[in-house]
């Protein structure tokens, strides 16, 4: 087979129809991937447009240009929009984008999930964006705290619209996290040990797995306060018990490690593309991976700093403030890495390198007012002034947008094989750096002389009508920069020159592929000895598509790449992924139904879409079908390998494991809740506890572990050929979870005090529904599982099902035993 | 603060600038002198000796453990004041307007009935969320006798820029003439 | 996955005890732990600086793990994080000897 031969079968398998129908069934990351970036940077030029408008609003002192009511909506909006439909959208995209291609791999792990989240994404940002253009926008602030947000000062939709297009954004959020975690985790090339993967991965590995803590907290205080805005469940109301503090505890939790979040991918480009730029490799590769895994726990314990001026005692304020200063130090390692990096290396000015150089001075100053920002007394006096908002875009546009623009131009010729002169970009970026500084550097000095945040009038005799005209003016010039940006970009893509494959003379793998990328990546995968498998042999991409390298040869029009051993990279098994399927898009808008019936607060009607979800879940299950043992199978260079339904750790088993991590986070966030309520709010103890319920509560806790032990014997029976017993098993495992579905029902009706009654109740309703919701998953599972052995998919080779099934049984059981601990142990002891 | 910032900044321009100019020379550093010392121990340095003096600081600033002090309720509406004090014989209550002694320490017991405001004067410094359901304490002190602006700090709704209120601070002679109830 | 489990074993153990620092402060509070005083200074006061002593030297005690270690890298990582947690749970935790603990 020759290299055009070859090009030509794995377009077939890998390439997408022409036209619309190939834009609604693509699953190929290149192409969801573009997608996202494509859209943030158009999210971006929306939450730009409101930036603008705030400044010219605030402009004058007594600005009449909008009302206070117009003028909530535009910063509520901004900030949203450019957390969570920018900035995270954004390098999802550039992860899904460049990951495969940097790690050896043809595709993400999950494909149809990386389209299924794009839609997600498209589609809940095209309900915040509509909301604005109907005058129903958020206009709680984009942290939106209660009670301002709860449905006495905010009767309106407003608040449903971000509660519910934001979880909504999540979902797309979560699943890009578990799809980068278990891509780079599982889908490298042979031969790539964890610490021979480009520093770029590690630091999205990271990432990834922060998100999938990091999120929940956030999900679950949504879905809490929606249930009180539509339920009238008291958990924030302190009247019955509930707290205000408790969301703020639960959005920082989120909100805080989030910074980082948005930090690292674009720390990561900078430990990609500068040591490229110096001619010389990354100093001290170990001292960074150990500083990223410092960074990402100590995110964590900073929240409390948003919360210093909440009558928080001194104590707690001192872990959290000392915390927040450590916090400095895993990025100073960092910086003088680079720095370090610099020195070794033979820098050149070429237009990457000039936007790393703003991003260190924006970043430092940054880093600086964010120390000082964390010394108790300080924050007192600048807490919620417009020095905080100089602080935080400079972290945020300094951390983020400024390396994202210095990425862009590295890789603008990857996206289009092309290259082109650097006049126009040299001139974005004055334009950008010094508007940004001309508006920015001004707000310190306006929040030092007391200006607060998110008024829009001010007094004239306040002495700050200067700063913010001045700050204004820098604005637009900043907006202006980032429309010759887009221009720029416009005339890349349509005008530039072709040029050859590696115009940096970079020593990733990314390089080592044609350029713009076909569908399919590379034309074989690479076995890697090194950091910089380019660098070692610099002809490597053609002997790839000469098909020298794994997967070489083409079959059965199967998508296959490789699935390594975590640690070592040795060569674990074939992954043959899904092709272009309607699955992701047609979920995603049944997903989306179920959002729009709960914005229109039709309840029972929101019960449709769900049903609709979960049978197009169990659908896209079922569609991985194999019903008969395949058996190890020639990968080229003389070696063999099983396919992943007959390995032990196919990715489909470690994505359901990272879910459960996510899970389970959103299970300890609530209970931290319950807990939190209990010990901080005013109105306890409750008037009314949980009376009886024990006897319910027994038939549960004895039905779920036999569920499980079930579940158990069914993958064993399954493991050992006996295919009548396991599916016997099954049913007998489906029934158990009914059982103990019904039991937590009664347990509920009979002995819990309606939600309504106090926060008390409102919790333990909810640690109920979580008990139920996985019950019902399990069962689910096991009706799956059963389905699955009867049609044949299921041998003792290809247990994944039941593998999946009993793993999410376990998880059940396990919650289940927790949640009624929490619920009858009050009682039961008093 | 701000000179140990700008020093440490110019320190990593500098070395930035260096960096480019000695393009070329040969010789390579190693990753202990930048990362270890640079990068680790340098900040180390610096942010404990700050952490040590934020945490004293604050401890002067946050824990209000002066006895004999004045204690004034101020709660927070949307979108005005009221403060109580509970001095004298009854509890003069003012809207918008604190009165307190000047050159005393005086306690506010701060609240909130609707949605969250934070009480903060910016020439008294200190700043202290108003939180329904909580009450919280903050301690301050007018030096000098005069009229200082207060403002809402936390974002509460379409009357929050407007949400202003004004400290009086009296003499010890305006003091006594306000908790007699006779008002300027 | 054990590689990363052990990489970041030091940082997993601070997290476990800034976590258990902050809910004894929060929960010692509220149930008047720091109105009981014993040997000079509270209750409260000595749990916690029993508890934040105790978890540094639990921290130290991972450093056995970079003798477990397979590669040079996963000995110069572990050794980094293992003192960055022990580090970080020494000065984070110090403000239970420094500040007043529910005021």
């Amino acid at each position: 087979m020759n290299a055009l031969r070859r090009h030509r079968i794995l377009n077939t398998i890998w390439g997408a129809p022409k036209g619309w129908r190939g834009t609604v069934v693509s699953v190929n990351h290149s192409d969801i991937g573009k997608r996202f970036v494509i859209a943030a940077f158009g999210f971006f030029a929306i939450g730009g447009v409101l930036a603008m408008l705030i400044r010219a609003q605030l402009a004058t002192p007594g600005s009449a240009f909008v009302g206070p009511d117009i003028y909530n909506q535009l910063f509520t909006m901004h900030g949203s929009i450019m957390m969570f439909l920018f900035a995270i959208p954004m390098f999802e995209g550039l992860a899904l984008y460049m990951l495969p291609k940097m790690l050896g791999s043809r595709d993400m792990a999950f494909p149809r999930l990386s389209a299924y989240g794009w839609w997600c994404y498209l589609f809940g940002g095209t309900i915040l964006i509509a909301s604005m253009v109907f005058g129903v926008a958020p206009d709680g602030g984009w942290f939106m705290y209660t009670p301002l947000s709860s449905k006495a000062y905010t009767p309106g939709i407003n608040a449903d619209v971000w509660l519910l297009g934001i979880t909504f954004v999540e979902i797309s959020a979560i699943s890009a996290a578990i799809e980068i975690t278990v891509s780079v985790l599982k889908l490298r090339a042979p031969g790539m040990r964890l610490d021979r993967m480009p520093l770029f991965a590690w630091y999205l590995l990271i990432t990834a797995l922060m998100m999938i803590v990091a999120f929940p907290p956030l999900i679950l205080g949504s879905i809490l306060l929606e249930v009180e805005r539509a339920f009238d469940w008291p958990f924030f109301d302190p009247a019955r018990g509930g707290s205000p503090l408790l969301w703020q505890h639960l959005f920082w939790l989120f909100g805080h490690p989030e910074v980082y979040i948005i930090f690292l991918p674009a720390a990561g480009v900078i430990s990609t593309v500068l040591p490229v730029l110096a001619r010389t490799r990354m100093l001290g590769y170990g001292w960074i991976v150990a500083a990223l895994l410092s960074l990402a726990f100590l995110s964590f314990g900073l929240w409390v700093h948003h919360m210093f001026t909440t009558g928080i005692p001194h104590m707690a304020l001192g872990f959290f403030s000392a915390a927040s200063a450590l916090v400095a130090l895993p990025t100073a390692v960092q910086v003088f890495a680079w720095i370090g990096t610099l020195w070794n290396g033979r820098p050149e000015l070429k237009l990457p390198m000039l936007y790393l150089l703003g991003f260190f001075v924006v970043f430092v100053i940054g880093g600086m007012t964010g120390v000082m920002l964390a010394m108790v007394p300080f924050d007192l006096q600048a807490h919620d002034t417009h020095f905080v908002v100089a602080h935080l875009h400079y972290v945020l546009i300094g951390g983020f947008v400024f390396p994202m623009l210095a990425g862009a131009y590295y890789w603008l010729p990857h996206f289009t094989g092309r290259t082109r002169d650097e006049l126009l970009g040299k001139t974005t970026f004055w334009l950008i750096f010094v508007g940004f500084n001309v508006t920015f550097f001004m707000m310190h000095l306006t929040g030092l002389l007391g200006m607060r945040r998110r008024v829009h009038i001010y007094p004239e005799e306040a002495g700050w009508t200067l700063l913010n005209l001045v700050s204004s003016v820098g604005s637009f010039v900043m907006a202006f920069g980032f429309a010759l940006f887009a221009i720029d970009v416009a005339l890349h893509v349509h005008y530039a020159r072709r040029r050859r494959r590696n115009p940096w003379t970079a020593g990733t793998l990314e390089w080592a592929m044609p350029v713009p990328t076909p569908a399919y990546n590379i034309a074989s995968l690479p076995t890697v000895i090194s950091r910089e498998p380019l660098a070692d042999a610099p002809a490597l991409a053609s002997a790839l598509s000469r098909g020298e390298g794994h997967l070489g040869e083409p079959r059965r029009g199967w998508r296959e790449t490789m699935a390594v051993d975590t640690t070592t990279g040795a060569i674990d098994h074939i992954v043959v992924l899904p092709g272009n399927t309607h699955l992701p898009i047609v979920t995603a808008a049944a997903t989306g139904c179920f959002f729009l019936c709960l914005l229109a607060g039709r309840y029972w009607l929101s019960l449709l879409p769900v049903a609709g979800v979960v049978v197009l879940g169990l659908r896209w299950a079922w569609l991985l079908d194999w019903r008969r043992d395949i058996g190890p199978l020639p990968i080229g260079r003389g070696e063999v390998a099983p396919i992943h339904r007959e390995a032990a750790g196919a990715p489909g088993w470690w994505g359901s494991v990272f879910l459960l991590v996510a899970d389970g986070t959103a299970l300890a966030s609530l209970l931290f809740g319950y807990a939190f309520l209990w010990v901080i709010a005013p109105n306890w103890p409750p008037p009314e506890r949980i009376e009886g319920g024990l006897a319910a509560g027994l038939v549960a806790a004895a039905a779920g572990s036999a569920g499980t032990l079930l579940a158990r014997r069914c993958l064993a029976d399954g493991a050992a050929g006996l295919m009548e017993a396991a599916s016997r098993m099954a049913v007998a495992a489906a029934a158990a979870q009914l059982v103990t579905i019904l039991a937590l029902m009664a347990l509920g009706v009979t002995a819990q005090p309606v939600p309504q009654a106090h926060a008390y109740a409102a919790c333990s309703w909810a640690l109920l529904a979580y008990a139920l919701l996985h019950a019902t998953i399990a069962m689910l599972c096991m009706g799956f599982g059963r389905a699955r052995i009867a049609a044949g998919h299921v041998s003792p080779r290809r247990t994944l099902d039941l593998r999946v099934a009993r793993l999410f049984s376990d998880y059940s059981t396990a919650t289940l035993a927790i949640v009624l601990v929490c619920l009858l142990a009050p009682s039961v002891m008093s | 603060m701000l000179a140990g910032a700008t020093a440490l900044s110019l320190l990593v321009f500098g070395l930035l600038l260096l960096a480019f100019l000695r393009r070329g020379r040969e010789g390579r550093t190693s990753p202990t002198v930048w990362i270890g010392g640079l990068g680790v121990a340098m900040p180390i340095a610096v942010l404990l000796a700050l952490v040590g003096y934020a945490l004293m600081l604050g401890e002067r600033i946050v824990a209000p453990g002066v006895s004999g002090t004045v204690v004034i309720d101020a709660t927070g509406r949307q979108w005005s004041w009221e403060f109580s004090h509970r001095v004298g014989d009854g509890t003069p209550a003012t809207h918008n307007e604190l009165h307190l002694p000047a050159g005393r320490p005086v306690v506010l017991r701060i609240a909130a009935v609707d949605v969250i405001h934070s009480f903060w004067v910016p020439r008294l410094a200190g700043k202290m969320d108003a939180i329904p359901g909580h009450v919280n304490l903050l301690r301050i002190e007018a030096a000098q006798p005069g009229i200082y602006e207060g403002q809402c700090a936390e974002f509460c709704g379409s009357g929050h820029s407007g949400h202003l209120f004004r400290v009086i601070a009296h003499d010890e002679a305006g003091w006594v003439a306000f908790q007699r109830g006779e008002r300027q | 996955m054990r590689l990363l489990a052990r990489i970041s074993a030091g940082l997993i153990l601070w997290a476990f005890g800034f976590s258990l620092l902050y809910a004894l402060q929060g929960t010692g509070c509220a149930y008047g732990w720091e109105d009981a005083s014993l040997f000079g200074t509270t209750m409260l006061r000595w749990i916690l600086v029993a508890t934040w002593l105790l978890l540094v030297a639990a921290c130290l005690t991972l450093l056995r793990l970079t003798r477990a270690a397979s590669s040079d890298f996963e000995r110069r990582v572990t050794l980094a994080t293992v003192l960055a947690g022990a580090g970080t749970m020494l000065i984070t935790g110090s403000p239970v000897a420094l500040t007043s603990a529910c005021a």
